[in-house]
């Protein structure tokens, strides 16, 4: 007991975070990061709260003039785009933020400092769009922004840049908090930790994760698109041109589908978590509930197309994503079945996370039915953009992720703060948010099947829905009193409730192993782990389940342990970054981008640009080049817990190679979605392919461009290989011919885009503007990637680059090789393709 | 001639692989060639392009190749389980069985979805709007 007292001590010393004003925007701890989030995440929701209240008044009775239908077009596209993006995933995120690294037992996220960007850049693509709102510019064409409506001719303000550039933004946000997350479950989770006894709410977020890391590329492509043709002319989605307006629905809801799931996974993670804690028995069926939620995130990219059911495309067509909507059906009622079993076979206690959760089944059973219904094709065109579909999606998207948010809420709060709620105050909350939501919720069922259109700011008195409107209004007030009082319940329990227990609800996820609220450093040594419930394990006499019998402690510095992707056995000790500044620097650099494209001061923009790229120098200037880990030490492997009987070969690859990896994959699907509609565009094009007028591209030059860019990753190879065999010099001019090579390139696509530019450009047609939007694209990974080699160079110049420290190499080399294949799919789409 | 120890290994990594993911992999290619295909033949462009001649048989042919990828995968996820379950297979962990029964639930739900996707190829006919 002495040693681990002396060795707290000693975590203590080494994972603290100092207090004050600088410290609290330099923190990287989870905890707090995660706590940061929700709390910004819930600031959002009151927002977004608001502007429905404001809707509700207004629809309250028949020809209402409480509001204009100007601010009435902002209130409900911003309650959207708040409540979607602003809300319910910085949530879930939060929640994932604070709990995922205790659930599998780490000290922390895999990339900590990346942890923090995301916060900022969230906080600031958040402010960024409400200040829009502020201008009485915000965006006022639906949260899903349908082009015409929202292309310049249509909405000639700054309203939709807030929403296209506030979302490209944003999207950087949450794809480096989906890498991170991803990271963190495969490769920091305790020994023992093997998939099979992986957390369900861990699965939700790796799930995720996962759907972030494919989805979020559509949205961004998009949106980029759209803003391209706004403020530069560009053609995408103009059909005078040869653009389509269908693309940018494709393109949304390719994203937009999955998103729903993004925000009801792991918000189902949680439930799948709280209510076997509450029903006092492991879940039943757990590889089936693991796999449908798997499932789930898969199926989720196959109905994009079912929200384009009454856009006149073939019925074939629609057959296929009527098909997987109600293929999708299936998993979710796996999920179901597994809670009410175990429920019935357990003895449910009926505690304010409980009643929430309950709730969440109700509301999400109506709001799946309902959606079932939506995959019947003449169903569907019959009720769309009508009320029955706002009742439809609220009851998913409340029912199935605010719920569970609320449980969750409520089940974490006293290992966040170290205190209990008042259990008579979050009773009464559940109630009065329950018939809240039903009362205003279930009513709009009718109100749309008699006929009332979505987005309508007012209507006459004599249709029949005067009294449904009203419920639905009074419904909507009773629910924000509900939300009103778990504020107050839980700022007063802040300061007033009972000291909370380690495990106040006897849990079985590691979590629940550590103090409420956890130290900095989560668990004092390595927990070990046996079971997908860790603490109803069978404990020897005289032992704390979870807990070896000779504890790894890492104690000798700021050390976390990495283990292996399948079987979580231990691999190597990692130094874990501590606070930062630099990523607050790199996130207000970064938002100088679209404050200044929004208001045409390009300067600014490039400032931003300029201040970014020296807030990444600092960021990594006495650190890794890219990712922060370090593996300093091979793990303990001769502790007999950890040396845990496995059939997974050990994998040598570190952290930062796994984030690269996802990052590629991401890059990968953006490229992906745009070849995809250089494709879709050709091939609604009535005329040739190029367009009449312009000749299919020239092959000599792009060929001996390739054939530069693809032999630049021999030395890029030899390099990497040279500096594991410790060979400096042998990294060093591998790296400057690769330099030299990638430079040639960019220097011969200039040559040839000068010669192409004077017979058609991207203000030409939409062929010309998806040419050079593509090559453009590619061209910055190619810059990007010079940057990487540059600065590995500098590095080994620097002697900083050795043999047991170049990860930086290894993630240089992973990026090259996706930039030349992305150029070989290019060559072949952009400029074969056309000759065929 | 006996296969080494490290071969049989990768085989059957390969198999259990192949069982968690053939399914989804198979529906993935599914929609998205199916899909793909119909779009690019009943487009306006589609003449000119010529990217496509029979719409119908090429995306019967599609389904039913997926389907039988993902029925495969949820043969091997049976042949791993039956593996472990004998003690052919070492599994200290449960983590491959836990793997085969993935591949066991996932093969039927995502050969259904292709079942299901592939009926209206019979009812319909391909560009009807």
């Amino acid at each position: 007991m002495a040693t681990a007292t002396a060795a707290e001590k000693q975590l203590e010393r080494s994972w603290a975070e100092p207090r004050g004003p600088i410290a609290w925007i330099s923190t990287v701890d989870h905890k707090r990061i995660g706590i940061r989030y929700l709390v910004t995440a819930l600031a959002f929701f009151a927002a977004g709260g608001a502007e429905a209240m404001l809707m509700r008044a207004q629809l309250a009775e028949p020809d209402n003039g409480l509001v204009s239908p100007e601010m009435y077009d902002q209130l409900f596209t911003m309650h959207g785009v708040t409540m979607i993006f602003l809300f319910a995933t910085p949530a879930l995120f939060g929640f994932g933020n604070y709990l995922v690294p205790l659930q599998i037992g780490a000290r922390d996220m895999a990339f900590p400092r990346m942890n923090a960007l995301s916060y900022w850049v969230f906080l600031g693509a958040g402010l960024f769009m409400y200040s829009g709102l502020a201008l009485g510019q915000a965006p006022d064409a639906g949260w899903f922004n349908y082009v015409p409506l929202s292309d310049a001719s249509h909405a000639p303000g700054n309203n939709i840049d807030f929403f296209d550039l506030g979302l490209i933004f944003l999207a950087l946000s949450s794809t480096a908090g989906a890498v991170n997350f991803i990271v963190t479950i495969f490769k920091m989770r305790a020994p023992g930790m093997s998939i099979n006894r992986l957390p369900l709410y861990c699965w939700s977020i790796l799930a995720t994760s996962f759907a972030v890391i494919f989805a979020l590329p559509s949205l961004t492509a998009a949106n980029l698109l759209l803003e391209l043709q706004r403020k530069y002319g560009f053609h995408f989605f103009d059909h005078a041109h040869g653009g389509d307006a269908l693309l940018w629905q494709h393109l949304f809801w390719l994203f937009g589908h999955p998103d729903v799931y993004i925000i009801f996974l792991p918000a189902v993670g949680m439930v799948s978590s709280i209510l076997p804690i509450f029903s006092r028995r492991p879940i039943v069926g757990y590889a089936w509930v693991a796999v449908s939620t798997v499932s789930l995130a898969m199926l989720g990219f196959g109905v994009w197309v079912h929200h384009m059911f009454a856009t006149g495309l073939p019925q074939l067509s629609m057959t296929f994503f009527a098909a997987a909507s109600m293929a999708i059906a299936i998993p979710s009622g796996i999920q179901i079945f597994a809670w009410i079993s175990t429920m019935l076979r357990g003895r449910p206690v009926l505690l304010t996370p409980m009643l929430f959760v309950l709730g969440f089944i109700a509301t999400f059973v109506i709001g799946g039915l309902s959606g079932v219904m939506f995959a019947v094709v003449p169903f569907d065109q019959q009720v769309t953009d009508s009320y029955f579909v706002v009742a439809h999606f609220h009851y998913v998207l409340f029912g199935g992720a605010v719920f569970p948010i609320l449980a969750a809420l409520h089940h974490w709060y006293p290992k966040m703060s170290g205190r209990m709620y008042s259990e008579r105050l979050g009773q009464c909350s559940f109630w009065l948010i329950f018939g809240g939501f039903n009362l205003a919720f279930l009513p709009m069922h009718i109100t749309g099947l008699l006929g009332m259109p979505r987005r309508v700011y007012t209507y006459p008195s004599n249709l029949g829905w005067n009294t449904l409107n009203l419920l639905s209004s009074i419904g909507s007030f009773v629910l924000a009193l509900g939300l009103v009082l778990i504020l107050v319940n839980l700022v007063w329990s802040r300061t007033r409730g009972l000291p909370a227990a380690d495990d106040p609800w006897g849990g079985d996820t590691l979590e629940w192993a550590t103090s409420s609220p956890p130290p900095p450093y989560n668990f004092a040594t390595i927990p070990v782990v046996g079971s997908p419930h860790p603490l109803w394990e069978r404990a020897a006499p005289g032992e704390q389940p979870g807990t070896p019998s000779r504890p790894l402690v890492l104690a000798s510095g700021h050390q976390a342990l990495a283990t292996s992707v399948l079987d979580a056995n231990a691999a190597a000790v990692l130094r874990m970054p501590e606070e930062s500044s630099w990523p607050l620097a790199l996130a207000a650099s970064a938002l100088l981008i679209p404050i200044g494209v929004i208001t045409s001061w390009n300067w600014l923009a490039l400032a931003g640009v300029l201040l970014a790229g020296a807030s990444l120098a600092g960021w990594h200037w006495r650190d890794q080049i890219v990712g922060e880990d370090d593996t300093i030490e091979p793990a303990p492997a001769t502790d007999a817990e950890l040396a845990l009987p496995s059939e997974e070969r050990a994998s040598p690859r570190p952290n930062a190679w796994w984030g690269m990896l996802l990052l590629v994959c991401t890059e990968a699907t953006l490229f992906a979605v745009l070849l995809t509609s250089y494709f879709y565009l050709r091939a609604t094009s009535t005329g040739g392919w190029p367009p009449d007028g312009i000749e299919d591209p020239r092959l000599l030059l792009p060929i001996l461009m390739s054939l530069l860019l693809v032999s630049s990753d021999i030395p890029m190879v030899i390099a990497d290989r040279r500096i594991r065999h410790g060979d400096r010099t042998g990294l060093e001019i591998g790296a400057a011919i690769t330099f030299v090579m990638g430079a040639g390139f960019l220097i011969l696509q200039f040559v040839e885009y000068r010669d192409d530019i004077g017979k058609f450009h991207p203000q030409t047609d939409a062929y010309g503007s998806l040419f050079y939007t593509i090559n453009a694209i590619h061209a910055l990974h190619v810059l990007a990637g010079l940057f990487l080699i540059g600065w590995v160079f500098l590095r080994a110049r620097e002697r900083e680059i050795t043999r047991r420290n170049s990860i930086a190499v290894q993630v240089t080399s992973l990026y090259w090789h996706f930039v030349h294949i992305a150029w070989l799919v290019i060559l072949v789409s952009l400029y074969l393709s056309p000759h065929i | 001639m006996t296969e080494h120890p490290e071969q049989t290994r990768t085989s059957r990594s390969v198999l259990a692989w192949y069982g968690v993911l053939g399914g989804p992999v198979a529906w993935t290619v599914e929609l998205l060639a199916g899909y793909g295909t119909e779009e690019a033949a009943c487009s306006a462009g589609s003449t000119s392009s010529g990217l496509v001649g029979n719409a119908d048989s090429t995306v019967g042919a599609i389904t039913v190749a997926t389907l039988l990828v993902a029925l495969g995968a949820g043969l091997a996820a049976r042949a791993i389980r039956h593996g472990v379950a004998t003690g052919e297979l070492p599994d200290p962990r449960g983590r491959v069985a836990f793997m085969a029964r993935v591949g066991m639930i996932a093969s039927p739900l995502f050969a259904l979805a292709i079942v299901l996707s592939g009926i209206p190829i019979f009812a319909l006919d391909a560009c009807r709007t």
